[in-house]
């Protein structure tokens, strides 16, 4: 899986694209691991190049959240397509991340509170 | 054997010598007579030309000569076909040097006082040259002995001579005969027409004699005949050619020569006209070699298809297959097995003609092995696959759907190799059997192909095809298309399997409306014996539809999976919403499987997967044999927590209890079963959010 990385105003924003499941999951978590390993750190993730996610996806996401949220910061998500985000719904996953509705709104937002 | 060759050699260039003599002294007078002619009436300008040719004649004439050496040609010349290329070269130099210098000469001025003296020369280079080539021609390895000296039929050809004028025909006959044709000469029509078929002709010359429209009306007979299809006739008639040449070629002659015949015009035509004759026939010779070799193709191609359906207890089934060329690439086959089993197979050769006919064969008979011996449809296909990528250096493939049908147990599994989807005629309506998302043959090396079995009801038909059959077009350029598949099959629900196989492929062929197929056809049935659901009076209901299928437990194998239940879902009209929950659920399940019900190499164990579809719930079971693990066993756990509160682990199992509207697990002999089920109604639990 490539994942796009850019930083706009103190935000670091992932691009992944494509299917998010156990074989692409690990690329994914690399990538993650070593934005949330620093101070304070305000990661968006943009979901509308994902157009599956399973448990394994949801895992990475859910672990990057938790460590951002212990280290000052906080990892969003943006732009999830509706079929993804039904599957975040009925898991009851929405609650762990707020979610934005485009990148550009998270940013600022994201931004304005770092 | 060395001195025949030799006193062969001899006896053939003291023949040349003398065939040349005359027109080489002829040639060889006219030329030397060049530089005294020019001088005489003065014409000045073209001496040097004229003494150039005289001594190109004196050349010809010394090499001439130089044929009764013993040592002629040297060792350039051991054999037969050397020695008429030395023989050719030694006197068509000279020759062209001379005929060279007098041409140079017309040019110059064609009006000179010289230009007769010239004409004469140039016409007798002309005659040498007619004969140097006519003669050499005998010299061929190793007839050309009795062709010379035996009295064989002539190498320059056999002419019929058709001439009212019997005296005006012996002069002509004797002029031919006299340049090696062998000439037969009648007069009248039923003379010729007797004379035609009893010889090879190389020509027919006709004199139209004094009427010209009786000639023309014996010219349109004799090109009437079969037998002088093919032999070009060339007219002779005292008119001037454009008045009578366009008459004549109209009326199917070759050529035309007006009368009085000029000789070395005459030869030249009678050369040509034969010449092509003989290229024509190469030609067509060579046309006829490659029908018959078509015809035994397709002959061969024909004999690996069956030619009648073997006996198969409580199965009935037909097959055909319509070439759109000479020789086609579409193929099915039944090959009886073990246990009342018969393994039928339909396929596709990219490309046609004799390549695609012969990889044909080649797949035919690897199946045939693979098959026969007891392997399971997946399996055959790999084994296939393999043997095919070894060996593909012309860029083809094939596609293939390979199945076996167990009448006792009322079952079909089948592995697809990129073929189009088997019909399944069991219940109210007809339904194209899943996909299991195997690529064409002999592209990729490592492709796997799964197993998928479904359940048949009695009377149940299975209908096979390939791409000509849903590709057909009409004269608008619409497709077939598999509507109409479904409803000519549809149609002919209590037709026997033959007519249901002849009424397909009729339905095709109207479809085209007599345009050309652009693709082959193969079209093949298999039925169940037992009372037909057709037959079968309020057989509304849907029959329920299931899938088996097999493969290693490796990583790469989950998206395929999915693929085909996707696949599945859509062929069955499931929403796309239900069959995306069913599909996560699955790959959380297999996934768990593969990653950690096993200590070693998970990919040597199988994973089993059932897909069923009854009523209006979808059910799937997936059995292993790995470590025992029962995930319903998992606590279930709020939907509600907040990130602090959520655990990380678990993930997998909750999402398959938020999608699914059943979960089970069941341990039996020493396997794993999860048993998964998703109502198509009632959009789940996961309906209300």
């Amino acid at each position: 899986m490539t994942v796009e990385e850019f930083r706009q105003g103190g935000v670091v924003v992932l691009r992944p694209q494509g299917r998010l499941d156990s074989g692409a999951a690990p690329d994914l978590e690399r990538q993650l691991m070593s934005q949330v390993s620093g101070p304070r750190p305000m990661i968006v993730v943009d979901m509308a190049g994902i157009d599956y996610i399973s448990s394994s996806g949801m895992r990475i996401l859910l672990l990057a959240a938790k460590r951002a949220k212990q280290a000052g910061g906080e990892l969003g998500l943006c732009a999830p397509q509706e079929h993804v985000l039904d599957v975040l719904k009925i898991s009851g996953l929405v609650r762990a991340f707020r979610i934005h509705a485009a990148a550009e709104a998270a940013v600022s937002e994201m931004a304005a509170e770092a | 054997m060395v001195e025949i060759r030799q006193a062969a050699r001899a006896a053939l260039l003291i023949h040349i010598h003398g065939e040349l003599a005359a027109p080489l002294s002829a040639a060889t007078a006219a030329s030397l007579r060049l530089p005294g002619d020019a001088a005489a009436v003065g014409a000045d300008s073209l001496l040097p030309d004229a003494e150039a040719a005289a001594s190109a004649a004196r050349g010809l004439a010394l090499v001439v000569d130089g044929l009764l050496d013993a040592d002629f040609g040297g060792a350039d010349s051991a054999d037969m076909l050397s020695l008429r290329t030395v023989l050719r070269h030694a006197l068509n130099t000279p020759l062209d040097r001379l005929r060279g210098r007098i041409d140079l000469m017309i040019e110059q001025d064609a009006s000179t006082p010289l230009a007769p003296s010239l004409r004469l020369a140039a016409a007798a280079c002309e005659r040498l040259s007619w004969a140097i080539d006519a003669v050499t021609r005998f010299v061929t390895e190793p007839t050309c002995l009795p062709a010379l000296f035996g009295g064989q039929p002539s190498a320059r050809g056999e002419v019929l001579l058709i001439d009212g004028d019997i005296e005006g025909a012996g002069a002509l006959t004797r002029r031919l005969e006299g340049r090696g044709y062998r000439v037969r000469a009648v007069t009248g029509e039923e003379a010729a027409l007797a004379a035609l078929p009893q010889a090879a002709w190389d020509l027919v010359l006709l004199d139209l004699g004094p009427s010209v429209e009786a000639g023309l009306d014996l010219l349109c007979r004799l090109k009437g005949r079969p037998v002088l299809r093919d032999v070009p006739v060339m007219v002779m008639a005292a008119l001037p050619e454009s008045e009578a040449a366009a008459a004549c070629i109209a009326a199917g002659a070759e050529d035309y020569l007006a009368k009085p015949l000029n000789g070395p015009l005459l030869y030249a035509r009678i050369g040509a006209s034969i010449e092509r004759k003989r290229l024509r026939d190469v030609e067509r010779a060579h046309l006829d070699r490659l029908q018959w070799e078509l015809t035994t193709a397709r002959r061969l191609q024909a004999s690996l298809l069956p030619r009648s359906f073997p006996a198969v207890r409580g199965v009935d089934g037909h097959g055909l297959t319509v070439p759109a060329r000479e020789v086609g690439a579409d193929f099915f086959d039944f090959i009886p097995l073990s246990d009342g089993r018969l393994g039928v197979a339909v396929g596709d050769v990219s490309g046609k003609g004799v390549a695609a006919s012969f990889l044909m064969g080649m797949v035919r008979g690897l199946l045939r092995i693979t098959a026969g011996a007891g392997m399971a449809p997946g399996a055959c296909l790999e084994r296939i696959n393999t043997m095919l990528c070894e060996n593909n250096d012309q860029a083809m493939f094939v596609t293939l759907v390979y199945g076996v049908l167990d009448a006792p147990r009322r079952s079909f599994t089948y592995a697809n190799a990129g073929h189009n989807p088997p019909l399944l005629v069991g219940g109210a309506e007809p339904v194209f059997l899943p996909s299991t998302e195997g690529p064409a043959l002999a592209v990729f090396p490592e492709a796997g192909y799964v197993d998928a079995t479904v359940p048949l009801p009695a009377g149940a038909e299975i209908v096979f095809y390939t791409d000509g059959v849903v590709e057909a077009v009409d004269p608008h350029g619409c497709s077939f298309g598999a509507g109409r598949l479904v409803e000519a099959v549809a149609r002919r629900g209590s037709a026997s399997v033959q007519e249901l196989v002849e009424g397909v492929v009729e339905d095709v062929r109207v479809f085209a409306a007599g345009q050309p197929l652009l693709d082959d056809i193969a079209c093949a049935a298999v039925r169940l014996g037992g009372v037909g659901a057709a037959s079968l009076p309020g057989a509304a209901r849907a029959p329920d539809v299931a899938i088996d299928l097999r493969f290693g437990a490796k990583p790469g194998e989950v998206r395929r999976l999915l693929r085909i239940i996707d696949g599945f879902c859509r062929g069955h009209g499931v929403p796309d919403r239900v069959a995306r929950h069913l599909a996560l659920a699955v790959d959380e399940a297999v996934t768990n499987i593969i990653g950690h019900a096993f200590d070693h190499d998970p990919g040597s164990h199988e994973i089993r997967v059932r897909l069923e579809l009854r009523g209006r719930a979808l059910r799937v079971e997936v059995e292993d044999d790995g470590r025992p693990f029962d995930p319903t066993s998992v606590p279930a756990r709020p939907s509600n927590l907040s990130l602090d509160e959520m655990p990380v682990g678990g993930l997998g199992v909750h999402i398959m209890r938020s999608v699914l509207d059943g979960f089970e697990y069941e341990r039996d002999r020493a396997m794993n079963r999860l048993i998964l089920v998703k109502h198509i109604a009632a959009a789940g639990r996961g309906g209300q959010t």
